[in-house]
């Protein structure tokens, strides 16, 4: 289902569930030391890390691991962290690069990473059985055709549609031009487009 | 508008519409969904995308584990409990060179001739020093010669505190990327929780 209206900058990471003053009393409370406040942070953070990890790594045990680093390195820098930067482009920021390191680590051995067991742990929206298995294998095939596509484009679509960062902020988080992130997206799009056709055409063929 | 200017400006223009934020005030936009009512391959493309960009909208996420806040936080406390153990046993290429800088700046002060004394200034320290100077002075005459005074030992020091110094800017240099931000970040950690107790107490 789409969106009426684009998610206004201070968009918070998807399944935050908070709202972007009570996260930053909280960040303020961290850097004082507060372990309490720290936990919830990552508690209503978390999702956002993960699936952008997995985006990247497509596996669950690097995706946690990598996880638990960029909450570690988080908790090590909140001290120096002057709130120049929103919290969440800042958490996003390390996550990316965190996660294209972890991936290049991995680079030789990627192939024994990949995981397809994926498709049983998408997100399973709570809604009328007919529509959910509708919904399920739409989400199937466009998970199937993202995962495909090169992981700048992965990286760029989890930003934008997962995480619902503004254009603004995906400059800072990925610090590229503007121009270059719509250019990624809108060719991540087509090549989206290309591929679910070419699949929809083939069932119809197989049919 | 032709269909190559059209497939241009198509995605765009889809995600556009879709995400409510609808061009169809501009001049171009209108060209363009004109072009889309008269040529169907463009207007199937269109629809392609516009299946694409409303199933976007909802791209599926993965859960993560239940238990990730958990191990997130034992982690960090694993982190914070070595971090405290590793304060006090610094690695000796770290804590040697520091030692030895400090050691190296006391002897240099000490050393100073007690007639430069009155140049430093500061209530009491001035004469401070200068006692402490005359004490270590004394103490080393017999290894000085008759007209150096306490100058030898000025100058020993600073050599010694600059050679410190340089062991210790080797040993910084020598660590990771990662080492150094690691220290820094316990350094700011262990400053900010000296101020923070330092704040509640006053």
């Amino acid at each position: 289902m789409a969106p009426t209206a684009r998610v206004a900058t201070g968009a918070l990471p998807a399944g935050a569930g908070i709202v972007g003053d009570s996260l930053d009393a909280l960040v303020e409370r961290c850097r004082c030391g507060d372990k309490d406040a720290f936990e919830r942070v990552v508690a209503d953070t978390h999702t956002g890390v993960y699936n952008l990890a997995y985006s990247v790594l497509r596996n669950h045990e690097e995706a946690e691991d990598v996880t638990q680093e960029v909450y570690l390195r988080v908790w090590r820098s909140l001290p120096s962290f002057r709130g120049d930067a929103r919290f969440a482009t800042w958490l996003y920021r390390i996550a990316v690069n965190s996660s294209l390191n972890r991936r290049r680590k991995l680079r030789g051995r990627m192939a024994e990473v990949e995981d397809d067991g994926v498709l049983d742990c998408l997100e399973s929206p709570a809604i009328d059985p007919a529509v959910a298995a509708v919904e399920q294998e739409r989400n199937r095939a466009l998970w199937a055709a993202v995962m495909r596509l090169p992981e700048k484009y992965q990286v760029v679509i989890n930003l934008f549609y997962r995480q619902q960062l503004t254009y603004d902020e995906m400059v800072e988080v990925l610090a590229i031009p503007l121009g270059t992130i719509k250019a990624q997206l809108n060719r991540a799009r087509r090549a989206l487009a290309g591929t679910l056709h070419a699949g929809q055409e083939g069932q119809g063929d197989a049919v | 508008m032709q269909c190559d200017e059209v497939r241009a400006r198509l995605t765009e223009y889809i995600a556009d519409v879709v995400s409510g934020r609808s061009p169809s005030a501009s001049r171009e936009a209108r060209a363009l969904e004109g072009h889309l009512e008269r040529c169907a391959a463009c207007r199937a493309e269109a629809e392609r995308l516009r299946w694409v960009e409303e199933a976007l909208w909802s791209y599926p996420g993965v859960t993560p584990p239940a238990d990730l806040t958990a191990s997130v936080m034992r982690r960090v406390e694993a982190e914070r409990l070595i971090a405290q153990e590793e304060w006090h046993l610094l690695p000796w290429d770290v804590w040697v060179p520091a030692v030895a800088f400090v050691l190296a700046l006391l002897v240099a002060v000490v050393s100073i001739p007690p007639d430069l004394m009155p140049a430093i200034p500061g209530p009491g320290l001035d004469g401070a020093l200068a006692s402490w100077s005359e004490q270590v002075n004394a103490w080393l005459a017999p290894a000085q010669g008759p007209a150096q005074g306490g100058l030898v030992w000025a100058v020993l020091g600073a050599i010694l505190a600059t050679t410190a110094g340089l062991g210790l800017s080797l040993a910084i240099s020598a660590c990771t990327a990662d080492q150094v931000n690691d220290i820094e970040s316990r350094v700011s950690d262990v400053a900010s929780r000296l101020w923070d107790t330092a704040r509640r107490a006053h």
